[in-house]
């Protein structure tokens, strides 16, 4: 360790300024608002007057311009309001579009409530901010601090500041013209230390350490989502994981039978199941038979000869449509019995598959279009019944359909459209 | 603080404020008013719907005016609540205006004396026959009846002719005597009568606004009235305080008074459209069809239209305009936004009362008439008493700080 240390430099006092400006305290509004008339009226702009309340007119005395901050305040609502919005429709309408009771995607109407908010909290952000940028905030050091007699101005005194930056400043001159208008204890305002200048090493200290526990939260919900665990989860709203509401399938003490699904009310019918015209809904006449129709039955039993729906060409097509997705597979595309169902069944010598019928067999040509319906409904000896899975509409649709394909078989060129019938032969 | 009325200032304004503006000035109104109503009157009779367009001419007009001496009575009792010292000058305005109450109120009296001769024209629920076929309107009517109706229209009309002369008496002794129990009289009953008021207002504003469609029922109405009837109130009262800094009638009122009360009406009116929204709102996000039914009404058929100029005119060119502060204090600025509060707030009861019977916007001879009437009918009393009593309350004890009040 035989280097040499170079010489140090010979500490360089700082060259200060003599004064950063001058405070002089005063006893009462109209003593104050004097002093900064008369100085005004010297030339010096840059005065600044502490008070312990609000004084009316002092902003007039001082020349203060009118503060930019309401524009701050309704620039930051119209932020939030349009964000609010935009929120709302973003969330809503695409970012998970999710009808709930029928309502639009997006509409104006429940997103201003919270477009309300966000203007409201964007504002107060917007005034609170610009007040602590506009008043300079934040200072490390304020030198009037320094002047014990500026305590006083949050307590019974009205101090007047000038700054020395000001052009018309000048030391000697300013103090007398201060002394002239009464103020009391004028005092130099003493300059900045650069070392008051600089962020304290403590701090730097808390900051780092509160940087370091803000990490905390992020690597425990870093873990958690990482590992498994056995525990149940916490629940925070235990009172909305558990609500006190009756499951389906659970037993309740409060009815006498103990069910707490509770079976529909006599006489009552839910929304959509009246189904009063037995024509459309069962196929046959009212006044033959019940819900539970047997399809075995005669065919003299009031079965429906005439489609009770208009039947067109929308409804033919919905038809073949449902016909090769729910028939096909046993009855075959042309109905003939020979879906790929039976015809694997036969492969296999199934011995219990009964074949389907042909639905151009003469008695099925012949059956009433109610009869089909029912056979598709409730199905035949061994075929098994659609309505649960076909809607009313679409069983006619296929019923049709079933009709059409029987037709095929019979057909003359007379049901053939005049404009096809010519080139039939390159169709075929 | 700037500049502090000293005794003698006091004494003169007191002076000035004893000036009467001439008597004869009574006279025109009330000619005028007569006229107008009579005119209405025969046009109704002549044609076959025109009875029923009247009676809702009549009630719209009646609780037009009415609501805006219940709004100067919300006012005064809000300022001896919160012991205001501010609006001591402006608070004999409101006391006129609201013992102005019973000229509306004895001309609404026919419409509830109807009810007793069978007429189902303006509320169904009057009607018999309607009755016996819908169970709701049975259930209703054990308090939906006439007689009941009529014995709480007349209690609520006591009341309130009550609280207005009471407000107004006592303020006008205390000029003659100075006493200033009579200041904390009139304080500590103002919690009371305020809660009176809230109470009456409410169940009036079902009682005569809300059954006219008598299935249909919104918990919030009784506020949106209550709203309604604060803008009105305090919009005439910002007229006559810009007014009377234009002619300088008085130096004890000043923009600074005016730009205070604006700031009331501002709120007020934020207010009226806050509870407008939170009862459109929630009956839109509910849908249940007894509830939207009432909206359903009033957006179809022209009445949609009406809905966008309440929150153009009602709220939103209001808010804007008079938001900044040189507003508030610009006599021409206030005046034509208060008569354009004004006139909304009447498009805001046609909108209610109106589409329960027109199948679109009516709007003529009958309406003009019967407004002209009410409205002149009322001001020719309100003026009268302007008339006969110091335009401010000159011993009140917070006289002082009202007339060198300042807004920072
Ligand atoms: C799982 C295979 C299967 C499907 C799918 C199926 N069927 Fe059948 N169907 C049968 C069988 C098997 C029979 C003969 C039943 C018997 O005779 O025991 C039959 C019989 C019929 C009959 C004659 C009833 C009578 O009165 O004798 C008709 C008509 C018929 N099916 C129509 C349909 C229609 C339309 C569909 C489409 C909705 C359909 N089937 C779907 C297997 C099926």
């Amino acid at each position: 360790m035989s280097t040499v240390a170079p010489p140090r430099p010979e500490a360089v006092p700082e060259i200060e300024p003599e004064s950063n400006g001058l405070v002089a305290s005063f006893n009462s509004v109209d003593t104050v608002l004097e002093a900064v008339r008369v100085l005004r009226s010297g030339g010096i702009e840059r005065i600044d007057v502490h008070s312990p309340h609000p004084i009316h007119g002092l902003d007039d005395a001082l020349g203060l311009k009118g503060s930019p901050l309401p524009w701050g305040a309704i620039a930051g609502a119209a932020i939030g309001l349009g964000s609010g919005i935009w929120m709302a429709w973003w969330m809503n309408a695409v970012d998970y579009p999710f009808i709930i009771s029928g309502k639009p995607l997006f509409s104006i109407i429940p997103s201003l409530p919270i477009a309300f908010e966000l203007a409201i909290l964007f504002a107060a952000f917007a005034v609170f901010g610009g007040a602590i940028a506009f008043g300079g905030m934040p200072k490390l050091a304020n030198q009037k601090f320094r002047i014990p007699s500026f305590a006083r101005a949050t307590d019974d005194r009205y101090v007047l500041a000038v700054d020395s930056r000001d052009k018309c400043f000048d030391l000697v001159g300013t103090r007398a013209l201060l002394d002239e208008v009464g103020g009391e204890g004028v005092t130099d305002i003493p300059p900045v230390a650069t070392s008051e200048k600089r962020i304290p090493r403590t701090v730097w200290m808390a900051a780092a350490v509160l940087c370091v526990l803000a990490l905390v939260p992020a690597v425990l919900i870093a873990k958690a989502r990482n590992s498994t665990s056995t525990k149940p989860r916490l629940s925070f709203v235990s009172d909305m994981d558990h609500q006190p509401k009756f499951k389906p399938q659970t037993t309740n003490s409060f009815f006498p039978d103990g069910r707490s699904m509770r079976p529909q009310v006599e006489g009552t019918v839910a929304r959509d199941d009246l189904r009063e015209d037995d024509q459309y809904y069962l196929g046959r006449n009212s006044g033959h038979g019940g819900l539970a129709a047997n399809a075995a039955e005669k065919d003299s039993d009031g079965w429906v000869t005439a489609f009770p729906l208009t039947v067109d060409e929308s409804l033919i097509r919905r038809g073949r449509e449902r016909y090769q997705i729910f028939c096909a597979t046993c009855h075959g595309q042309g109905g003939d019995g020979d879906g790929l169902v039976t015809l694997r069944a036969l492969e296999l010598e199934q011995g219990t598959w009964v074949k389907p019928t042909s639905l151009h067999a003469e008695p099925i040509r012949g059956q009433p279009v109610g009869r089909l319906f029912n056979s598709i409904s409730n199905g035949v000896r061994k075929m098994p019944g659609y309505a649960s899975q076909i809607p009313v509409r679409d069983r006619w649709g296929i019923v049709a359909y079933v009709r059409a394909l029987q037709r095929t078989r019979a057909a003359t060129s007379a049901d053939v459209p005049s404009e096809i019938l010519p080139n039939m032969r390159e169709l075929n | 603080m700037a500049s502090t009325a000293g005794p003698e200032n006091l004494d003169q304004i007191r002076a000035a404020a004893m000036l009467r503006i001439s008597g004869q000035r009574v006279a025109t109104p009330a000619v005028l008013g007569g006229c107008a109503l009579a005119t209405a009157l025969t046009v109704a009779l002549m044609s076959q719907d025109g009875p029923r367009r009247l009676a809702h001419a009549w009630l719209l007009n009646g609780w037009f005016t009415l609501s805006i001496s219940l709004g100067a009575l919300f006012f005064i009792g809000l300022q001896h609540l919160v012991r205001a010292g501010w609006s001591v000058t402006v608070r004999r305005v409101a006391e006129v205006l609201g013992a102005s109450i019973s000229n509306p109120l004895i001309l609404m009296a026919p419409l509830a004396l109807l009810l007793f001769f069978g007429y189902c024209g303006l509320f169904p629920w009057n009607d018999g026959e309607l009755v016996a076929s819908d169970r709701i309107l049975q259930n209703k009517s054990t308090y939906l009846n006439a007689p009941f109706f009529a014995v709480r229209a007349v209690f609520y009309a006591g009341t309130w002719v009550f609280i207005a002369r009471w407000y107004l008496k006592a303020s006008c002794r205390q000029d003659q005597n100075g006493d200033t129990k009579t200041t904390t009289r009139l304080e500590s009953r103002s919690a009371p009568i305020l809660l009176l008021l809230g109470v009456t207002v409410t169940f009036a504003a079902f009682d005569w606004l809300m059954s006219l469609d008598p299935h249909w029922f919104s918990t919030i109405f009784g506020i949106y009235a209550f709203s309604g009837a604060m803008v009105a109130g305090l919009s005439v009262i910002a007229i006559i305080v810009a007014v009377m800094i234009r002619r300088r009638i008085t130096e004890a009122i000043n923009c600074e008074h005016l730009h205070d009360v604006v700031k009331l009406l501002y709120g007020m009116n934020c207010f009226w459209a806050y509870i407008a929204f939170s009862q459109y709102m929630l009956i839109w996000y509910a849908n249940i069809p007894e509830e939207t039914v009432w909206l359903k009404l009033r957006q179809e058929q022209g009445w949609d239209g009406m809905q966008t100029i309440l929150a153009v005119g009602h709220f939103i060119v209001p808010f804007l305009v008079l938001m900044p502060r040189a507003a508030k204090r610009n006599t021409v600025v206030v005046i034509a936004m208060s008569m354009g509060l004004l006139a909304m707030h009447w498009v805001d009861l046609y909108w209610i009362i109106y589409p329960q019977f027109a199948d679109s916007p009516a709007f003529g001879l009958i309406e003009v008439a019967t407004g002209i009437g009410f409205v002149a009918l009322f001001f020719m009393l309100a003026i009268k008493m302007l008339c006969s009593a110091p335009i401010i309350p000159i011993r009140d004890p917070r006289l002082t700080e009202s007339v060198t009040h300042v807004v920072p």
